[in-house]
């Protein structure tokens, strides 16, 4: 594991929970993301988990499947999840794969998807 | 007391002993034919003292230059009891070519009869080569070059004939005249043409491109040099001038230099022109995509004309900055005036939907003919991700109907499946 990565900032705010992307992705950071998650959602009533990717300037086809895949984790354990804060560039890239995964909701910013789930 | 005369003689068996230790000397008779020469004579010629003996000193010596009055002129001189120095060249006994200068003084004997002379000899070969060298090196720069001489102050001294035919003088027009005859008028009367002979006259080399009138009065460029020439005790006594004739050279210069000038210029405007046409299509593009909002949250494109995928590349970059600029939440690109749409545009179109909901806005294409629609449904287009308005009136209520609704929960949501207008007025 890359010492200088930085870790996962995961807060509750009431029944949401907030997971905060660092900068640069990689497979340890989801599969992080996946068990710290897992396990909120198991202890806690958890009705939507906000993935915060306003940080994240590159996100790749593997990342965006890796979210899709905890997108249907979290709706089997009875959570919605949102990408929030996607960048243009990021946005334009994931759309030109073939790919999308489903149980995903999208929203600009943090005060949009409070909004939402408010 | 004794004379310096009688002194000499007593002194000449010493005085010719020393002499013989570090000259070349001979000894002639007044007809001509060698008696006797020391080790270093022997020595210089290459011959033995036998054989210097049996030959006449013109079989040694080539006096061809003298001619046949000089030859006897020379002996008249020595018969009359005057010393005579002369230059010889001669060949050794191998074949070499020698250059001796001599002076020859006359012997009396105690009647004061003259019986033969002594030649002091001096090998000069190394500067007589010396000069031939150098006074070829003069006569081929004679030959070829523009060749003038003046005085430390300016005063023409001498120059040469093709120094004559390129400035169109005659040689008495120039002689005793200044140097100024050749300068334009504003420049010989200058400071800078003042300090030019004051340089010259300091000893200063003057080398450069230097523009002279012709007597005619028209211009000439000369590629020269202006040399001092110094006496032995280093004053200026004269300055030579070696000159070419650059003057078609300067004026193709001047040719190309203008040329290039010009094409310095066409290239500045060719430069502009390109710079305008940049920004004409920088206009065209922005006017071809105008991403405007048109109400608090909801942006429009109205597309019109022919739509490549270089323009659906313009209109996703546009759309999503703009996305980020107004945190817009409704995007309708409506392509009422898009004649025809191919696979590869509508794909794009899908692709800018897609990227538009994962910023969390949606996409709304509204004006789709009736032309269109079905070939989109020919071409296999996935429409299933987008959603789509006949006419824009109904995507622009759609797109209010939504951010009212927006701002009641915050969020645009995402179906699973695709509906039409969703929201009911």
């Amino acid at each position: 594991m890359d010492q200088n990565a930085q870790p996962l900032s995961i807060a509750q705010v009431k029944d949401l929970l907030i997971v905060t992307l660092p900068p640069a992705l990689s497979e340890q950071i989801m599969v992080d993301a996946r068990e710290q998650v897992g396990a909120w959602l198991v202890r806690k009533p958890i009705r939507a988990v906000l993935f915060d990717l306003s940080a994240v300037p590159l996100v790749d086809g593997g990342d965006f499947e890796a979210l899709g895949q905890l997108a249907i984790r979290n709706k089997v354990l009875g959570s919605s999840t949102t990408l929030i804060g996607i960048q243009p560039g990021v946005a334009a890239y994931l759309a030109s794969l073939p790919v999308e995964p489903p149980f995903l909701n999208f929203a600009q910013n943090m005060a949009s998807a409070l909004r939402l789930h408010g | 007391m004794m004379t310096g005369s009688e002194f000499l003689a007593g002194k000449s068996a010493e005085i010719l002993k020393t002499l013989s230790d570090g000259e070349c000397l001979v000894e002639l008779d007044l007809s001509g034919t060698i008696r006797w020469a020391n080790d270093h004579f022997v020595s210089l010629t290459g011959f033995s003292l036998e054989e210097l003996k049996s030959i006449d000193c013109w079989e040694l010596l080539d006096s061809g230059h003298m001619g046949p009055e000089g030859r006897e002129t020379f002996w008249q001189t020595l018969r009359d009891g005057s010393c005579a120095t002369e230059s010889f060249r001669c060949s050794n006994k191998n074949q070499e070519e020698k250059w001796l200068k001599i002076l020859f003084i006359p012997v009396t004997d105690a009647a004061s009869q003259q019986t033969v002379c002594l030649g002091i000899a001096t090998d000069s070969t190394a500067r007589k080569q010396a000069y031939i060298a150098m006074a070829g090196m003069n006569t081929a720069l004679e030959r070829s070059t523009a060749v003038i001489e003046f005085d430390p102050t300016g005063t023409i001294l001498r120059c040469n004939d093709i120094f004559l035919d390129l400035m169109g003088y005659q040689l008495d027009d120039l002689i005793g005249r200044h140097h100024r005859i050749f300068a334009k008028p504003d420049y010989s009367a200058s400071q800078d043409y003042l300090d030019f002979w004051t340089s010259l006259a300091a000893g200063d080399v003057v080398p450069g491109q230097f523009e002279r009138l012709r007597q005619d009065g028209s211009s000439v460029w000369l590629e020269a040099s202006y040399n001092p020439i110094f006496d032995l005790q280093g004053n200026v006594i004269r300055v030579v001038k070696f000159a070419t004739d650059i003057t078609e050279k300067v004026r193709a210069n001047e040719e190309i230099e203008i040329k290039a000038k010009a094409l310095a210029v066409a290239l500045e405007q060719a430069q502009e022109s390109e710079q305008i046409r940049d920004e004409m299509d920088r206009t065209l593009q922005e006017m071809s995509t105008p991403v405007t909002q048109i109400w608090d949250g909801i942006l429009l494109l109205p597309l019109v004309g022919v739509v490549d995928s270089t323009r659906t590349d313009d209109v996703m970059r546009k759309t999503l900055n703009r996305i980020t600029e107004h945190e817009s939440k409704i995007f309708i690109l409506d392509i009422s005036g898009v004649p025809m749409v191919d696979t590869a545009v509508a794909n794009q179109l899908v692709k800018i939907t897609k990227a538009t909901r994962f910023m969390g806005c949606e996409t709304i294409v509204s004006g789709l003919s009736a032309s269109i629609a079905h070939t989109m449904v020919d071409l296999g287009v996935d429409v299933g991700e987008v959603r789509t308005t006949a006419t824009l009136r109904d995507a622009f209520r759609i797109a209010l109907q939504q951010v009212a609704a927006f701002n009641g929960n915050g969020i645009i949501k995402r179906e699973t499946e695709p509906q039409g207008d969703i929201f009911k007025l």
